[in-house]
């Protein structure tokens, strides 16, 4: 004590005397120096110990467990890493309505051996899971000994912190995607799904995935006692939030398009079908639907055939659709007009061992007469009179035989022959649209060219912005435009009174389209009684803005001719996209004018359509060798056309 | 010596004081700053999960909308429950502008 209080007053009389000597401090207390100086060194070593503290602490690894398992416990308490979500983004119609959505859902699993020892807190768990505790307790010694089971997957946040909230220990969750599919199968085959893992698997899921495919980020951050997050201390990796996809498709036309499709598969019996609605200007595909079709949120009782988006990946035999581009070859040439006359009669034409047969004799047919009434004698003579390439070269112009480019997967480019050398049957059965094979939106395309004037413009299964939508330039021209009009005055005779494709008619509207019915090819060649039903057309005839497909394909019920199957369909659906989108009657629409289809009394008019089953009524026996033909679809179909002679 | 023991006019030793003084000020505001950022950040973090929470529910409220919204439900609604039906052609009056 007394000792302490010498010291404490020691600097006051060190500084007054420090000239004396080298230990005043000693001599004046009258103690031996080497005390002093035991006190002196003594005093500075401590602040050096607490130096070494600190620096073996903080900065030596190895002494005392090191440096790193201090900062490791500090930041034990204080860094956390964060996610930040990155979700898929959301696919939408033109018009911004969700068509695949993800949203988080949460899995609740459990460690079943912790859940085991905690039985007393079973009854309100499973109370809360909706399950018989007897059914839990069943699972968990099922799971006995493992340490994950899940409890229920895949259930809505709130649901989940539902059964959280009763603090159960071992009962974890975790956070997992799930996509949902507002539309539904209206889309189903065009917007695909994905898997459990969020990954595309199927149509424009499947095209787009890379820019859909969200990725979660991580930062790292400082947390204070109470969680809150107080510094940001550096970004682990960064998200990547999916970019939105907007589809070219209007869900209304989808929708109306989805409806009556179905509604016409089921009335006729049909095995399958596909709509397309094209935008002329923009080459957009305004509704492209499918039946069978799938829903894509449950998909427990999947079949693959629904899956299929046909009108993109199926290929059809057009038949008499094509009629039209037939016609184009045959005002290019220069050696008709759409008022030369041709003679029908009588009905049936020869071409080497093959007999075309017309459905009556018609007589004396202009070009325009020879579309309405679909005839195949009148196409016959026309083609013959063709250069062999002639039109085969318009098919291709217009996109037939290449793919469409949509990016969609599995999009088909179809089949365009290529030949050296053209025998006259293989030029008659084009000009009627055998011998090729094409997808419902090909033809859609095919139908543009004419619709738009004869430009050939992408179609695109994506929404086109308005700035970036190409003006059609000349260079893009692949028919001539005054022969694209002239076609499209031919094809609005079709819809005439005793044309075939009356039943596709839009009240107040002018519709120029076409109608077809061909055969199905099986094992056997030509099938006799399956068929498929198709009608392309446009409206308003005069400047379209519309251009719609429907392939119905093997109706079983007794009508099949495609403008009893088909036009009806193209009716209904159309005249709804015209109100959808605004676009005004082109034609003053007194009632009484109107061509309003009755059930019976087209019926016998009607006049018959393109169908190689009259192709087939002069053949001889050798064409009994195409039965055995064992390659299948488009090959075995172009083999039986070309093997004819 | 006088020119540098005075600074302003002032002592050394008074230079020294407010200089400590400024220090100590500015210490504490530093103190205080980061106090008022950590406050602010953790604000923002709570925003942020927030944001995040709403984000979940606008998707949630998005599905459930076009759910709602269906036009296949709209449709049977419109006819079954309020008799309304598309109009037929003559109650079509065309406006032009």
């Amino acid at each position: 004590m007394k000792r302490e209080q010498t010291k404490s007053r020691r600097p006051s009389g060190s500084k007054s005397r420090s000239s004396r000597g080298r230990q005043p401090g000693a001599r004046q207390l009258g103690l031996s120096a080497w005390r002093y100086r035991v006190v002196v060194v003594g005093l500075a070593l401590l602040p050096l110990a607490a130096l070494w503290k600190i620096a073996s602490l903080q900065v030596l690894p190895d002494i005392d467990r090191g440096f790193e398992f201090l900062k490791g416990q500090g930041d034990d308490r204080m860094v956390r890493k964060e996610e930040i979500p990155g979700y898929r983004g959301v696919i939408t119609d033109r018009r911004g309505e969700p068509l695949a959505v993800s949203t988080p859902v949460l899995s609740i699993w459990a460690d079943p051996r912790v859940l085991d020892a905690n039985a007393d807190q079973l009854a309100p768990l499973a109370r809360q899971l909706g399950i018989k505790l007897s059914v839990l307790t069943g699972r968990i010694a099922h799971y006995a000994g493992k340490e994950f089971m899940y409890l229920s997957r895949r259930i809505t946040p709130r649901q989940a912190e539902a059964i959280l909230e009763l603090g159960i220990p071992g009962v974890y969750k975790n956070t997992e995607y799930k996509r949902y599919y507002p539309a539904g199968e209206v889309t189903a085959q065009l917007v695909g799904f994905t898997d459990i893992d969020d990954v595309g698997q199927e149509g424009m899921e499947l095209a787009f995935n890379e820019s859909l495919a969200g990725r979660s980020g991580f930062r790292q951050v400082l947390k204070d006692q109470k969680g809150r997050v107080i510094k940001d201390l550096r970004l682990l990796s960064s998200e990547k939030p999916g970019k939105n996809l907007a589809l070219s498709i209007d869900l209304r036309l989808q929708y109306a398009a989805y409806r009556e499709l179905k509604a016409a598969i089921t009335h006729f019996r049909a095995a399958s079908g596909s709509v397309v609605i094209l935008d002329v200007h923009s080459g957009e595909v305004l509704a492209m639907v499918n039946q069978p079709s799938f829903n894509p949120n449950d998909r427990s009782r999947l079949n693959t055939q629904a899956m299929r988006n046909r009108a993109a990946t199926d290929l059809i035999e057009p038949g008499s659709i094509m009629k039209p581009l037939t016609m184009v070859a045959a005002l290019e040439s220069g050696k008709f007009h759409p008022s030369t006359v041709i003679d029908t009669s009588p009905g049936h034409f020869r071409v080497g061992r093959k007999t075309f047969v017309d459905h009556k004799n018609y007589g004396p047919l202009d070009l325009t007469g020879i579309l309405k009434k679909s005839s195949q004698v009148g196409t016959t003579k026309i083609a013959m009179a063709l250069e062999p390439e002639a039109i085969r070269g318009v098919f291709e112009r217009v996109g037939l035989g290449q793919g469409p480019g949509t990016g969609f997967p599995g999009e088909s480019a179809g089949f365009l022959p290529n030949k050296q050398r053209w025998r006259p049957v293989e030029r008659a059965t084009m000009a009627f649209g055998y011998g090729l094979a094409v997808t419902p939106l090909q033809l859609a395309q095919a139908y543009g060219v004419l619709a738009s004037g004869g430009t050939k413009t992408a179609v695109s299964l994506l929404k086109i912005s308005p700035e970036d939508r190409q003006v059609p330039s000349e260079l893009d021209r692949v028919i001539p435009s005054a022969i694209a009009v002239d076609v499209r005055e031919m094809m609005k005779s079709v819809l005439e009174k005793g044309g075939t494709g009356t039943r596709a008619a839009i009240p107040g509207y002018e519709v120029a389209g076409k109608t077809g019915t061909s055969h199905k090819v099986g094992a056997a060649g030509y099938q006799q009684d399956h068929y498929v039903s198709l009608f392309a057309g446009m409206v308003p005839a005069d400047s379209p803005r519309l251009v719609a497909v429907v392939v119905i394909d093997d109706p079983r019920s007794e009508d099949y001719y495609g403008g009893l199957v088909a036009a009806p369909v193209f009716s209904k659906v159309t005249a709804e996209a015209l109100r959808f989108l605004n676009i005004p009657p082109d034609i003053p629409f007194p009632k009484s004018e109107l061509v309003t289809a009755k059930e019976a009394s087209f019926k016998e008019d009607l006049p018959k359509e393109t169908s190689p089953k009259d192709v087939q009524t002069s053949r001889s026996g050798a064409d009994k060798s195409m039965a055995k033909s064992d390659l299948a679809g488009v090959q075995k179909l172009v083999r039986a056309q070309g093997g004819a002679t | 010596m006088s020119q540098a023991s005075t600074i302003l006019g002032l002592s050394l030793s008074k230079v020294m004081a407010v200089v400590w003084l400024l220090m100590l000020f500015s210490g504490l505001s530093v103190v205080y700053v980061s106090h008022q950022c950590r406050l602010l950040y953790s604000e923002l973090a709570v925003l942020e999960q927030k944001k995040n929470g709403l984000q979940v529910a606008w998707g949630q409220y998005l599905i459930e909308e076009s759910a709602l919204a269906s036009l296949h439900r709209v449709e049977v609604f419109a006819q079954q429950k309020l008799g309304m039906q598309a109009p037929v052609l003559d109650q079509i009056v065309v406006v032009k502008p």
